[in-house]
């Protein structure tokens, strides 16, 4: 177990420091000089001057990489750019909206997706089974932005029911979920798709197991077998597709987000590409990937929950 | 037939690709002029779709903006399909160094998420339709080099290859003969899946304003500016919607029917696997006479899909078994007495279909109930009571999720029992002879030994005091010296159990004699003999019979003799006695039917003609 956690993390340690390189990288050997996108054309020498020093920018590639590292592993990921503030401050703000809303929307996806790929697999090849595989197709084809906007258009501007803008601002509890209705539906949707698929193909697989006999052969009763035999060893396959897809859910979050005015990780990642705010996006995507490897991390930790076989070696 | 599966998708994905080719040659209006007088104006004769924001036309904007979007989504996907199948090939080919470098990247690559690592390219080069297939390919490359990284290992260790390079062949000139056809069939999933995922990923940049720039034509810009005039024009924003979701659809589709046509397992119909509940006969029950013993099972006939037509693998089996006794059912591997067995609880495969006959219980009432017209609801209350099963592989027979006390506990409960089940879980582990019982009862399957799993699959099975034990080669998968001791607790438990009737379904003459009253011997799905088994196996009165004793090293035979011939296919039978063609007493008349079932002696039957001169 302790052997496993070590290798485990020691992998997500040389993916962040991998990441970290990369983005030093990319920013510093592109062409254009930050001070004179911050200041614009009209700046002094002496102001560009002052700025590139306050940024670090005169020092040796080197020195601005080393000093780089070492801040990145104290949590400090520089200022921003444009607003001067700390980048950890501004990615702090709205974290939380886009944490509430992909889990809110990894939530709703599960509880809609687990049984209706179980439904599926019991029904196979019947017309349940057809509707819920062509509705998966349909929704794992949906862009996550045309999701997003025909919500936004239908229930929002043609029916009323949700507000346009789910910017903050909210009092009530009541009036929170309503903000949050439609972006997570449009995400959960696109979910909801991925997780009834391997639902269905791993409920198929494990129904054709043994075991599955052997329960039947107690006189266990169909709801039983199918939700607790069949389901409990599927949980596995879920576990690792719905992990795979947390990235994409992160990705199609920014979009979302951006399509409903919703504060979050997705408005501030735009903001900083339109402003080329460098420092900010280099931060921005060294803590995405901090998500993305802690939550490949959580999976595997995961397996040894669901299944009682897996040793971690 | 499976190949028309594809039609759909193909036209669909080939109709888009054409469109999109002939683009600029259709006589379609030109997609940048503007008309500002035209502006949101709905369909028209010359605009058949309406005009946009800027007067343009909306369908010729549609059909242009298909060719840019899938030129850079096909264009991106092969240049990332060819970088990423040649890192996977070098990186499970040459191993070590090369299998570090290519393989990790692609973990570090796949660790970003892809929108963002997009968003970050395109931010640093600027947008552009060059830009924008250069970042696509680098997203997708990795997920091609592990394709093609795990079909070059498993390619690699096949015996075949192994063989060649051992007889000094180059290895790289094998590995790339049998590495194509390994690795066509995932790549061309990976592919039409990776031009879906790079549709979606290329029209999110372009609707964010990072990927085609306008004024070309392209449906997430289309999407972009149809959005800031949605609540007057929201029919704008449908086309490319619906054009962009479509061909993604389509896409997927293809992808779907490929995978179905590549691996057909998760197709096909009914409940699956054994789930399945097969139907109640719906003929009328031949109405004999309620029989003497617990189990009376009579003409029963199984059959199979064959590749012409309906194979009967079962046919017409007659069997008695009295309470108290045991009857072992015998035979090679597919001779069906494995099949005979599950029909009297219930639980054949999806594949097998019963076609007549009739499997008749006594139960604790003394009626006669036919299990194969008793509704699935009645059965299952007899399954795991009155009826219980032994399976042959005790490690996947045991759901690996449930600890031992669990297991036990589910069958008590199925059957109405409440309350706290502890002691009886414990009781039932004595008996079956696990060690510790109270601690044995906390563990998972894979924390014990073969034989002690089969010995938790008997306390499951005796937790309600069963009348009937079916028991399908329960020690077949165990090491002999554990076979000893299982043996010894069936029959312990059936002396505990009075009145236990058990139907033992095995291949080895030696458990044959250890453990039954009396033997049934099946070959080819018929029952060729039945009799007590100390005067079977002194006396056989069938020639296969005779031909299996004198096979068996624990036989009374001299020297072993193997049976010649094989057993035959399930679809072509022989039209009369279906032991005849490898039978050394078979004369002209054996072939010209199947023969009727002779009664040597009272308890016992034989179905070969030639019975009298077998003394």
């Amino acid at each position: 177990m302790v052997s496993f956690l070590a290798k485990r993390l020691g992998f997500a340690v040389i993916t962040l420091f991998c990441v970290l390189t990369l983005v030093f990288l990319l920013v510093r050997i592109l062409p254009g000089d930050p001070a004179l996108v911050i200041l614009g054309d009209q700046a002094s020498p002496e102001s560009l001057m002052a700025l590139r020093q306050r940024l670090g920018l005169d020092q040796p590639l080197p020195v601005q990489y080393a000093r780089f590292l070492m801040q990145s592993v104290q949590g400090d990921l520089g200022r921003s750019m444009i607003s001067g503030r700390p980048v950890m401050d501004e990615i702090l703000t709205v974290l939380p909206y886009t944490l509430e809303l992909t889990m809110a929307a990894l939530l709703l996806g599960a509880l809609l997706g687990v049984p209706a790929g179980v439904w599926a697999a019991v029904k196979r090849g019947r017309t349940p089974d057809y509707i819920l595989r062509f509705l998966s197709l349909v929704g794992l084809s949906l862009p996550a932005f045309v999701a997003a906007i025909v919500l936004l258009m239908v229930f929002a501007i043609q029916l009323r029911w949700f507000p346009v803008i789910s910017a903050g601002g909210a009092n009530t509890l009541a009036e929170r979920l309503r903000q949050m209705a439609l972006p997570t539906l449009a995400l959960a949707l696109i979910m909801m798709a991925y997780i009834t698929r391997v639902t269905r193909s791993a409920m198929l697989e494990v129904l054709s197991q043994d075991f599955i006999r052997t329960a039947r052969a107690k006189g266990a009763s169909p709801s039983r077998v199918i939700w607790n035999h069949a389901l409990g060893n599927c949980l596995i396959p879920i576990t690792t597709v719905v992990g795979l897809y947390l990235g994409i859910l992160i990705g199609n979050s920014v979009l979302t987000e951006i399509v409903f005015s919703r504060p979050g990780l997705g408005k501030l990642i735009l903001s900083a590409l339109t402003q080329r705010d460098y420092t900010l996006l280099q931060g921005m995507i060294v803590i995405y990937t901090l998500m993305v490897v802690v939550v490949n991390l959580l999976t595997d930790l995961t397996y040894g929950f669901l299944d009682p076989r897996v040793k971690y070696k | 037939m499976r190949g028309q599966r594809l039609l759909l998708p193909g036209v669909l994905v080939g109709g888009m690709l054409l469109v999109a080719l002939a683009g600029p040659l259709l006589p379609i209006a030109d997609p940048v002029r503007q008309d500002v007088a035209g502006r949101l104006t709905l369909s028209s004769a010359a605009h058949w779709l309406g005009q946009d924001e800027f007067g343009r036309d909306v369908l010729s904007r549609l059909i242009i903006g298909a060719r840019v979007s899938l030129s850079i989504a096909v264009v991106s996907t092969v240049l990332g399909a060819v970088v990423g199948t040649l890192l996977g090939i070098i990186g499970g080919y040459f191993r070590g160094l090369a299998e570090m470098v290519t393989m990790r990247t692609a973990e570090i690559v796949l660790c970003f998420p892809p929108l963002l690592l997009a968003l970050l390219v395109v931010t640093l080069l600027g947008p552009g339709a060059a830009t924008l297939i250069l970042c696509l390919a680098i997203v997708f490359t990795p997920a091609f080099a592990r394709v093609a990284y795990a079909a070059t290992l498993s390619v690699r260790s096949l015996d075949y290859v192994t063989a060649q390079v051992a007889l000094g062949k180059p290895a790289a000139l094998i590995l790339w003969r049998t590495l194509l056809p390994n690795i066509a069939p995932p790549l061309i999933v990976q592919l039409s899946l990776t031009v879906a995922a790079a549709l979606l990923l290329e029209s999110g940049l372009s609707f964010l304003g990072l990927g085609v720039v306008p004024p070309a034509p392209s449906w997430g810009l289309m999407i972009r500016g149809a959005r800031t005039t949605m609540e007057h024009a929201p029919l704008l924003l449908l086309w490319p919607c619906l054009a962009l979701t479509g061909a993604v659809l389509a896409l997927n589709l293809l992808c779907d029917r490929l995978r179905e046509v590549l691996d057909p397992r998760g197709s096909g119909s009914g409940r699956p696997g054994f789930l399945r509940i097969f139907p109640t006969l719906r003929t009328p029950s031949p109405n004999s006479a309620a029989p003497a013993g617990l189990l009376a099972v009579r003409g029963l006939t199984l059959e199979i899909a064959g590749p012409h037509g309906p194979v009967a693998v079962v046919r017409d089996v007659s069997l008695t078994l009295a309470a108290g006794e045991t009857l072992a059912l015998v035979g090679e591997s597919g001779s069906g007495k494995t099949l005979t067995a599950l029909t009297a609880i219930g639980l054949l495969p999806s594949t097998v279909r019963v076609v007549a006959g009739e499997i008749l219980y006594t139960d604790r009432q003394g009626v006669a109930r036919d299990l194969l017209r008793l509704p699935e609801k009645d059965l299952r209350r007899l399954r795991g009571k009155d009826l219980a099963m032994i399976f042959q592989d005790p490690s996947s027979s045991l759901n690996p999720l449930l600890r031992v006390g669990a297991h036990l506990e589910e069958t008590l409960r199925a059957h109405h029992a409440t309350g706290s089940l502890g002691a009886r879980v414990v009781e039932l582990l004595r008996q079956v002879g696990l060690p510790d019982p109270p601690r044995s009862a906390q563990l998972y399957p894979h924390e014990l030994s073969g034989g002690q799993r089969q010995r938790v699959m008997i306390a499951a099975a005796v937790a309600n005091h069963p009348r009937l034990l079916l028991a399908d080669e329960p020690t077949t998968a165990l090491d002999v010296t554990v076979q000893a001791q299982i043996l010894e607790l069936l029959a312990g438990l059936k002396q505990a159990e009075g009145g236990l009737g058990m139907l033992f379904v095995t291949h080895n003459l030696a458990v044959v004699a250890r453990i039954s009253d009396r033997v049934a011997v099946m070959y080819a799905g018929e029952l060729v003999e039945e009799g007590p088994v100390a005067v079977v196996f002194a006396q056989p009165r069938h020639p296969y019979t005779a031909a299996l004793i004198a096979s068996t090293p624990e036989g009374d035979a001299e020297r072993l003799t193997a049976i010649p011939g094989t057993v035959p296919q399930s679809w072509a039978m022989p039209p009369g006695c279906r032991f005849a063609p490898r039978c050394s007493m078979a004369l002209p008349i054996c072939d010209d039917g199947p023969p009727p079932v002779a009664m040597p002696a009272p308890g016992r039957s034989t179905r070969c003609l030639r019975w009298k001169e077998m003394a």
